[in-house]
């Protein structure tokens, strides 16, 4: 279910060396541009982040508005997507929830990369003993699942939107960790490094403008397709009742604060377009990620 | 071989060490005990207190957390303060169910997953490649919860059909016995193992198409092809045994989840499985509970992927540990 | 295995119940006669945790099966006064410190054997008995000598915590203290006169002690070769042996309970054979009663849109003995001024909560007293009616009247603001905490809501009280007696920090007196005290809703006791027994 992750692909994806004329990511750039359903991902994304950011000045409503003289009311013209047990305007929540659910997903995976691409660089370039206790860790996050350990760490940092971001994110790092981890062990024996190394670049130098930059690839397309897990999981939690906290609004917590068979039934406008908003932007983001994935990697296409 | 499992066996050791602690400290970093969620005029703060003494709830954390390691290290998983019951029945009971959705939604995930995924694969650009992958794509789209409660709107409760129960493992009351005990079983378990499975399906199709689109580009299988070999024979001989072994891996790392139940699909089914008591089990701070649960969950995970590695030996014999 | 049993059991019940309620062989008029057979499907929304021991048990839905099960001394008729359950006659003595009952005739354990006063006995010493592992103790502390021991308990155990004496000595003590109560005292409150009398005796009178009588009995034959500490382990506590309407026949984990019903019921046998308790998903749960998979619900005031149309399902609702509020924490320097309290009661718009929030299933609370006790008495209270006009007078008053840029009220250069906690899982609660805001707002006060989940609450306001305030409500019982809510010496009552001699006297006269008409009163007075302090915003009531299938399940007779309360004179038509 959600908490089964999205595996990426183990075979290593495209290494750019630093040649050619034109440049790694111009050639990938050309390749997603002729991906129609990659580009439609893009798109998709685009306008849900314009939404997103524009929602002050776009949003009919105030999204915290109460009003219980209109509530649970059916789409009208005053209400485009009718109103809410409180009468919100639910479409103005779903503009603000957009903002509350991408901005969880990113920072999430945020979180999770800045982790994961330390502690995987780390132990990737120095090995050894450091490696042993870095990879050590990671099994210990990485042999507790997810929901168990979400739930209760979201008890100890109280329901709210900061938290959400963290726990999610807290908890994604192991896999980019070892990712990187084993970019860095491949990348490690290069010449481009060994040539760095003597010419007496120091060790942060070598890892993040040398080795880094190469692995950026196959870490751009976990974080992508981290981005919609997390969002999946942001709505899982919200369902447990550990997510994002009213009165604010986010995706997950007003498609969980629908279901009932009341709701069901009798009020669509609470449940399908929370329900829609989820699904096709999490569609679109696994549609991105798998074009990037495609295009970052050459032996995939002819 | 031998040496190589041993050796797994052990790290084994204080991985499991260092996930019961930190679990053990992030448990108790939460605030309440099992008796804070308690309000009831009625119940007696007096014998809270003198209770709290009783499990020593009060106690310093390590010494909470050492009694905890002297118990389970004389092989006794403790008893549940709020169920009053051993931790091993309460485990022992709600497995069989757990499994058996587990294993049912695993299948569903193979059964579907792989072909699929290959058909995608040989058929790629197609329309039937377009639409196994589009379904993909809205599988692994969807949250669980949600599309759980599609299924029960729209398979069981309130639709018309009404083909399927909505929850529980069997029918209350029923009394079945042989076939009949199966077969409610199997009635009972389509919806949630969708609910659960989906994700899986769409995932490992996902994976297999790749997996299969790059062993077909290899050498070998178009040295295959240009031998003059069937595209039958090259595909489901040369190109789909390659293309699998990764799947192994996958199997091997669904273990702990197929043990370890999913808190929201058995939650919206009911069904009796671990995952609710994991639920119930935090909610209530009841720790014997979680902790054991959390032991048995890094333990599964760990044997899992010694599995799957194990498993990827025996199929390809390049590989070779020592 | 079933004993077929004397025939006449349901006359000598009913000629012995001088305290039975109204004859149970009125029918409705427009059934045919009453006939066995089919299959109740009962439902709750959790599943029971498996301890059915009425002395143990802390679930809720433990104790749906457990009252099933096992009958307690004394019941309620439906003007919800006791009366006698598994007695035939109760007398409370002229000093109103005794109260003797006098079991019914013939009373037998589901396994055959005699009910006895041993088993009374037992039942209350269990709960007594320092290895009890349950918590109830408290409710039994007005027994001669009780409070004595107990407080010897509490102050050993602080001891303990002070380290001022090992674990082992102070369980000694303990043990000690004990037994010098059994030799001394417990003849005294606990007198077993013979097999059929038993006399309860305490120090002082104390009203709500025939409510804590009214408790489920357990069999001494059964658990009275097992240590009191160990009790949990008994296979009884998972396979209960009782007096009720119905066995306990398995527990299906997580899934449902199974009962048959005990043909010899001491207020008739059961028409129905077979009971089922079905735990369902409450989301759903309403589309299984109208699918007819389930025969019986709690329901909610927004689900009843989904059956009012539908003639199969009958709705029985009652007042809650529950209420909801807003508490407050008096060491915070804005919230103690009874003015800012007052005025948050006007400025919150809980008429429109009621209508909207419970679709008029529930009552506006001003006071601690529920509807459904008999302590009620609303007309006598301020209503705080909504006005947040009066809300603003009355902030100015106490010094409230600049406005900043937010449009917040300030004092000396403060903001009139305050952190209102309220915990996940209540969905009409969850949705009060932004109207509370919203309305709070509009009259210059801002609130910062926090959602906490619930044990997380529970500890951060009642044992370490870092709040300004929170959302929480009280699930009382019959009894009035709010001295484990308000007397400021216990766990519940000290937590808002408001304290009034005036209310302690009271709340101790009320239960000095042991007659309702004495009584009222002294609680409607309180009350008064309590609607003028307003040590919480008191919020709402909500109904109980429960939703039947009444195309099947005939002989219901519905009043405060809710619907289910004579199940053994359910029956369920042979049309509609499948």
């Amino acid at each position: 279910m959600v908490t089964r992750p999205i595996r990426p692909k183990r075979t290593p994806l495209a290494r750019p060396d630093q040649k050619g004329g034109q440049s790694m990511w111009q050639v990938a750039w050309n390749r997603f541009r002729r991906d129609p359903k990659a580009m439609l991902g893009l798109y998709v994304i685009l306008f849900f982040a314009i939404t997103a950011i524009l929602a002050p000045w776009i949003s009919p409503h105030d999204p915290y508005a109460v009003n219980l003289a209109i509530s649970e009311q059916a789409p009208s013209a005053a209400h485009l997507l009718g109103t809410d047990d409180l009468g919100r305007d639910v479409l103005s929540r779903l503009i603000w929830g957009g903002r509350i659910s991408l901005t969880v997903g990113v920072v999430a995976v945020g979180i999770s990369l800045t982790i994961g691409v330390v502690a995987g660089s780390i132990a990737g370039y120095y090995g050894g003993l450091i490696d042993n206790i870095i990879m050590r860790i990671t099994d210990v996050v990485m042999v507790i699942p997810f929901f168990p350990l979400a739930l209760t760490l979201a008890a100890v940092l109280k329901p709210s939107v900061y938290n959400t971001m963290i726990v999610i994110g807290l908890l994604g790092w192991t896999g980019t960790c070892r990712l990187v981890r084993g970019e860095f062990l491949t990348l490690r024996g290069r010449d481009f490094v060994e040539a760095a190394t003597s010419s007496g670049a120091s060790d942060t130098r070598i890892i993040f403008r040398h080795i880094l930059p190469n692995a950026m690839a196959p870490i751009l397309v976990v974080a992508t397709l981290g981005v919609a897990g997390a969002v999946i999981s942001e709505a899982g939690l919200s369902f447990l009742g550990f997510g994002v906290q009213q009165p604010i609004a986010s995706w997950g917590n007003m498609l969980s604060a629908a279901i009932s068979a009341r709701v069901l039934a009798l009020e669509p406008w609470l449940w399908i377009p929370a329900g829609t908003v989820i699904f096709i932007s999490v569609l679109a983001v696994n549609l991105l990620g798998d074009g990037l994935r495609d295009a970052l990697d050459p032996r995939m296409k002819q | 071989m031998g040496k190589y499992v041993v050796r797994r066996l052990l790290q084994m050791v204080p991985i499991l060490f260092g996930a019961t602690l930190l679990i053990f400290m992030v448990i108790k970093m939460a605030p309440g005990d099992p008796f804070s969620a308690m309000i009831d005029p009625r119940m007696d703060p007096r014998k809270i207190e003198e209770l709290r003494r009783l499990y020593c709830l009060d106690c310093p954390l390590p010494l909470q957390y050492w009694n905890w390691l002297k118990q389970i290290l004389q092989g006794d998983l403790g008893t549940s303060i709020r169920f009053k019951t051993s931790v091993s029945t309460m485990i022992l009971d709600r497995l069989g169910p757990t499994l058996t959705l587990g294993i049912a939604s695993e299948l569903l995930v193979f059964l579907f997953g792989i072909p699929l995924g290959i058909l995608a694969a040989v058929k790629k650009d197609s329309w039937l490649d377009y639409l196994t992958t589009g379904l993909a794509f809205a599988g692994l789209s969807i949250p669980a919860f949600f599309f759980g409660l599609l299924l029960i709107k729209g398979f069981a409760l309130g639709s018309p059909f009404k083909l399927l129960p909505s929850s529980h493992y069997l029918t209350a009351g029923a009394d079945l016995t042989g076939v009949d005990y199966l077969v409610d079983i199997g009635r009972h378990l389509i919806l949630p193992a969708l609910a659960l499975g989906i994700t899986g399906v769409a995932g490992l199709m996902r994976y297999v198409r790749t997996s299969m689109l790059e062993v077909l580009k290899q050498d070998y299988v178009r040295t295959a092809r240009a031998k003059g070999l069937s595209d039958k024979v090259v595909i489901y001989k040369h190109a789909l045994r390659n293309a699998l072994m990764p799947v192994i891996t996958i199997l091997g790392l669904d273990l702990p989840a197929l043990v370890g139940g999913a808190i929201i699909t058995e939650s919206i089914f009911i069904w009796p499985g671990i995952g609710r008591m994991t639920y119930t089990a935090l909610l209530e701070r009841d720790y014997p509970v979680l902790m054991a649960l959390n032991l048995m969950f890094a333990l599964l995970t760990m044997l899992g992927s010694l599995l799957a590695d194990l498993g990827y030996a025996l199929v390809d014999p390049r590989i070779r540990y020592d | 295995m079933m004993k077929r049993f004397l025939v006449g059991l349901l006359a000598v019940a009913l000629l012995a119940a001088g305290c039975s309620t109204k004859s149970s062989n009125t029918k409705d008029p427009d059934s045919t006669a009453p006939v066995d057979g089919g299959t109740l499907y009962l439902s709750m929304f959790s599943a029971p945790k498996g301890v059915f021991n009425p002395i143990l048990y802390e679930d809720q839905y433990d104790s749906n099966v457990i009252g099933l099960v096992f009958n307690g001394l004394l019941r309620t008729n439906e003007k919800l006064e006791w009366i006698c359950d598994l007695c035939k006659s109760f007398e409370v003595s002229a000093d109103n410190k005794t109260v003797t009952f006098i079991l019914r005739d013939n009373l037998k354990w589901h396994d055959g054997k005699l009910v006895t006063t041993k088993d009374v006995a037992f039942t209350f010493m269990s709960m007594l008995h320092p290895d009890y592992t349950g918590v109830r103790t408290g409710d039994y502390s007005a027994l001669v000598g009780v409070e004595e021991m107990l407080a010897e308990r509490d102050q050993l155990g602080a001891d303990i915590d002070a380290k001022k004496i090992s674990k082992e000595d102070a369980a000694k003590k303990i043990k000690e203290s004990w037994d010098k109560w059994v030799a001394n005292s417990s003849k005294q409150a606990i007198n077993v006169i013979d097999d059929k009398k038993i006399a309860f005796t305490t120090d002082e009178p104390y009203a709500p002690f025939l409510q804590n009588l009214a408790f489920s009995i357990i069999p001494e034959h059964v658990f009275g070769s097992t240590e009191i500490g160990k009790m949990a382990d008994h296979p009884a506590t998972k396979t209960p042996i009782g007096t009720g309407p119905y066995k306990f026949v398995e527990y299906k984990t997580d899934q449902f309970v199974k009962l048959e019903r005990n043909d010899d019921y001491f207020m008739g046998k059961p028409h129905i054979p077979t009971v089922i308790y079905k735990i369902v998903n409450q989301d759903v749960g309403i589309t299984q009663l109208q699918a007819g998979e389930i025969d019986y619900m709690l329901s909610n005031p927004k689900d009843i849109e989904l059956m009012k149309d539908d003639k199969n399902i009958q709705i029985v609702s009652n007042p809650d003995f529950g209420y909801q509020y807003m508490g407050v924490n008096f060491d915070h320097p804005i919230l103690k001024d009874k003015l800012v309290r007052q005025a948050m009661a006007y400025a919150i718009d809980r008429q429109a909560m009621v209508k909207a929030l419970l679709q008029g299933y529930g009552t506006v609370m001003n006071s601690h007293m529920p509807p459904a006790i008999w302590a009620y008495d609303a007309s006598q209270l301020n209503a705080y009616a909504y006005d947040p006009q009066k809300a603003q007078e009355l902030l100015a008053q106490a010094g409230w009247k600049e406005k900043n840029g937010d449009g917040y009220l300030t004092k000396d250069g403060k903001v009139l603001e305050f952190t209102l906690l309220y915990p996940s899982g209540n969905k009409v609660r969850e949705a009060s905490a932004p109207l509370i805001q919203a309305n709070l707002k509009a009259v210059g006060i801002k609130v910062n809501t926090e959602m906490k989940e619930f044990a997380s609450l529970s500890t951060t306001v009642f044992d370490e009280r870092k709040m300004d305030a929170w959302l929480m409500g009280w699930s009382l019982s019959l009894d009035p007696d709010p001295g484990s809510i308000f007397l400021p010496d216990n766990k519940w009552g000290k937590v808002t920090g408001w304290t009034n001699a005036r209310s302690e006297e009271l709340i101790k006269e009320g239960t000095r007196k042991l007659k309702p008409e004495e009584r009222k009163p002294i609680y409607v007075e309180w009350a008064k005290i309590l609607n003028d302090e307003l040590p919480y915003v008191f919020l709402y009531s909500q109904n109980t809703i429960e939703a039947v299938r009444s195309d099947k399940l005939k002989g219901l007779k519905p009043d405060a006791r809710g619907a289910l309360w004579n199940i053994w004179e359910f029956w369920i038509p042979e049309s509609k027994q499948k």
